[in-house]
């Protein structure tokens, strides 16, 4: 598992510039499913077809894009100015370490005396360490994308690093895949792994449309209570898989969550119920394209998400894994 | 004045009356330009006119053709009447998103196309404005609009509750040679005049088109974007050129370094707040404007939202990209556009079409 989420942090893709990703996961599901494509806006799908009879359609959603930074101007200074794709906590990007898809390096830094709290895009820059602006462009064009530098750390019992969110979605799904391939399968299963989900859910909308799915889940990170500040939720690190019941983008389905619960209970796999009270995720899309899925999602308990050091634990990863599996094939 | 520019259809299309939910007079000018050049056109159920034209030669795919979708709006901004006072005073209410400030003391048209009843926006003259009056704008919801009744029901013999209303303002041409256009709508109408002229210039070259080209002039784009959906899905395009113009911050903007500039060529972004666009179609398109020849200009914000935002989520997903004609003072009486960005705009998106860039 660790091989594959330090290949997939280390693909920088932000949303609406998935392709590096996409690639690297291309390479990792194709032998392992029965159909791979792409729709018009990049998401990537692969399909796995089931042999029952009255096998139903079950979309499986993790999304490829991360958050970062897009260039939108070079001053004459050399400094690059951005724009933030997704949500940016500026405590943890500013003096970071930044690279951007062309493999330039650089630092993130506020504008000098700009107060912590009111840091944003319009008082940022990039410092590749260029002396002006000619030499800058040589580097770097309008349009290209940075993120903050990938990483992946095992600390103590955990793994920390970058982008977390939602590359161990992804991973989760590669190790779903892994599984079935060794098995029957009862169900039509699509592994979708979506685009631009962090502006706003926009790429599992067009995929969930095609597909037409009978239930559609999606497995991506959750905030969690276990540190010192954080808000009241009774999530941890390590509680296992979360069965999401809501988040502010989507109230899953009940038969979704009921039936996770029953198979979680049958199946010894640690879980834990999740409410998020801040953040969506593809299952809302899945829920409402087209004529509608029954859906819900497994997440992986996250600390410090949209940081530089978004922190996993592996049991939990495992444990969404074996509850994805037990849901396919019973549902 | 010299008319080097061939701007007359711009024109004509600016002073058209077409607030949004009310473009039935813009669709029906348009559809009298475009009925003999396209191959088939149909007015949907949201008003939107979506006019096809067929590919043909060697490039295209008869079995499976390639849809690409073009679309403008037709709609401007306007106002909508929401009461009558009793000394003959109409109250608004703004379609669309208008600053207070440059609706007041302004000339409109309420009614309608043919009904065109004259009102003025109330303004107090500066001297009898209190010092705290002076620093903050009347808010649209308490302006007069002045129609010249002296009680309700003679201002309601004339108008209605309901009624719409646009800026009052004649399209012309300034500056040197008239190369600078001045009117109301500009922002939705010079996409539309393009679109009209790329179907022309397709139609008298009798070009062979690699791909079914559907156009679209969408309705209610000030408002939302849910007719651009619509009509999305029902052509369910394969690729989509989003028309529409920037604001060009070259005469206001506090950073004229990151400002789109008029008279620099069509627009290009990369992303805004509504879409991040298709990358691949983006960069082919930049090639294309080098090749060309077609001035362009990235675009340096990500500020505003266009079309796409329905287009690229409709259904099973639209490949987007966005070109965009820098207009001054956006959304007044007075936009300002260089007629050599416009001439831009229409070589662009022939280009594009013709190259099989898109």
């Amino acid at each position: 598992m660790l091989n594959i989420l330090k290949a997939l942090n280390n693909c920088p893709s932000i949303s609406g510039r998935e392709h590096s990703i996409s690639n690297k996961i291309m390479g990792y599901i194709a032998p392992l499913t029965d159909k791979v494509y792409e729709d018009a806006m990049g998401n990537l799908i692969a399909v796995k077809c089931g042999s029952a009879e009255d096998k139903k359609k079950i979309m499986l959603c993790a999304h490829m894009d991360e958050i970062g930074f897009m260039v939108t101007h070079i001053e004459e200074s050399g400094m690059i100015r951005v724009t933030t794709i997704g949500g940016i906590n500026f405590v943890s990007a500013c003096f970071s370490y930044v690279v951007s898809e062309r493999g330039v390096k650089g630092v993130l830094v506020p504008n000098a005396g700009v107060p912590a709290a009111e840091i944003k895009a319009e008082n940022v820059y990039i410092d590749i360490g260029a002396k002006d602006k000619k030499e800058a462009e040589k580097k770097v064009k309008l349009g290209d994308f940075f993120v903050a530098e990938p990483s992946v750390e095992k600390i103590g019992k955990r793994i920390c690093g970058r982008p977390m969110d939602d590359r161990i979605g992804c991973v989760a799904l590669i190790k779903i895949a892994e599984k079935l391939s060794e098995t029957e399968c009862k169900n039509d299963v699509y592994f979708c792994f979506s685009v631009q989900e962090e502006v706003g859910i926009r790429g599992s909308l067009t995929a969930a449309f095609a597909i037409a799915a009978d239930y559609g889940i999606a497995f991506d990170v959750t905030a969690t209570g276990d540190t010192p500040g954080s808000k009241p939720m009774e999530c941890s690190i390590g509680g296992g898989a979360a069965i999401k019941i809501k988040d502010s983008s989507v109230i899953c389905d009940k038969l979704v969550v009921d039936k996770m619960i029953e198979l979680a209970k049958e199946n010894d796999i640690k879980y834990q119920c999740e409410i998020l009270l801040a953040g969506g995720t593809d299952t809302a899309s899945m829920q409402r394209a087209g004529a509608g899925a029954h859906a819900g999602a497994i997440s992986i308990p996250t600390r410090y998400i949209h940081s530089n050091v978004e922190m996993i634990d592996s049991g939990d990863v495992n444990a969404c894994v074996d509850l994805a599996v037990a849901f396919v094939q019973n549902v | 004045m010299k008319k080097y520019y061939g701007t007359e259809l711009v024109g004509k299309l600016s002073e058209l009356f077409g607030p949004s939910g009310c473009e039935g007079n813009v669709a029906e000018f348009i559809i009298s330009q475009i009925d003999d050049c396209c191959d088939a056109y149909c007015t949907d159920r949201a008003g939107n006119v979506i006019a096809k034209m067929c590919g043909s030669g060697l490039e295209y795919n008869a079995a499976e053709p390639r849809k690409v979708m073009v679309c403008a709006h037709m709609d401007e901004v306007g106002v909508m009447i929401r009461d009558f006072d009793e000394d003959g005073y109409i109250k608004i209410a703004p379609i669309g998103s208008i600053d207070p400030r440059v609706l007041c003391g302004r000339n409109l048209v309420l009614g309608d196309e043919d009904k065109r009843i004259e009102g003025i926006v109330a303004s107090k003259a500066i001297h009898m404005q209190s010092p705290e009056e002076r620093k903050h704008a009347t808010p649209i919801y308490k302006m007069n609009v002045d129609i010249g009744a002296n009680t309700e029901s003679e201002a309601r013999a004339e108008l209605d509750i309901g009624d719409v209303g646009v800026f009052a303002s004649n399209f012309s041409l300034f500056g040197k040679d008239g190369r600078y256009m001045k009117g109301k709508a500009l922002d939705g109408r010079i996409p539309c005049a393009a679109m009209i002229e790329i179907m022309r210039s397709f139609r008298e070259s009798a070009k062979a088109l690699p791909c079914d080209v559907y156009f679209a002039f969408t309705c209610c784009e000030e408002t939302s974007f849910s007719a651009t959906r619509v009509a999305a899905q029902t052509i369910k395009p394969d690729a989509a050129i989003v028309l529409d113009s920037v604001e060009a911050g070259d005469a206001v903007s506090g950073e004229p370094s990151c400002a789109v500039k008029l008279g620099e060529g069509v627009a290009i972004s990369f992303a805004d707040r509504g879409a991040i666009y298709d990358r691949r179609l983006t960069e082919l398109a930049i090639q294309e404007a080098e090749n060309g020849n077609v001035k362009y200009q990235i675009k340096k914000t990500t500020s505003g939202k266009t079309g796409a935002v329905n287009i690229q989520r409709a259904c099973e997903g639209v490949k987007v990209i966005s070109l965009a004609v820098p207009v001054r003072y956006m959304h007044s009486a007075s936009c300002v556009a260089d007629s050599e960005d416009y001439i831009s705009l229409k070589n662009f998106v022939y280009t594009m079409i013709t190259a099989n860039k898109i």
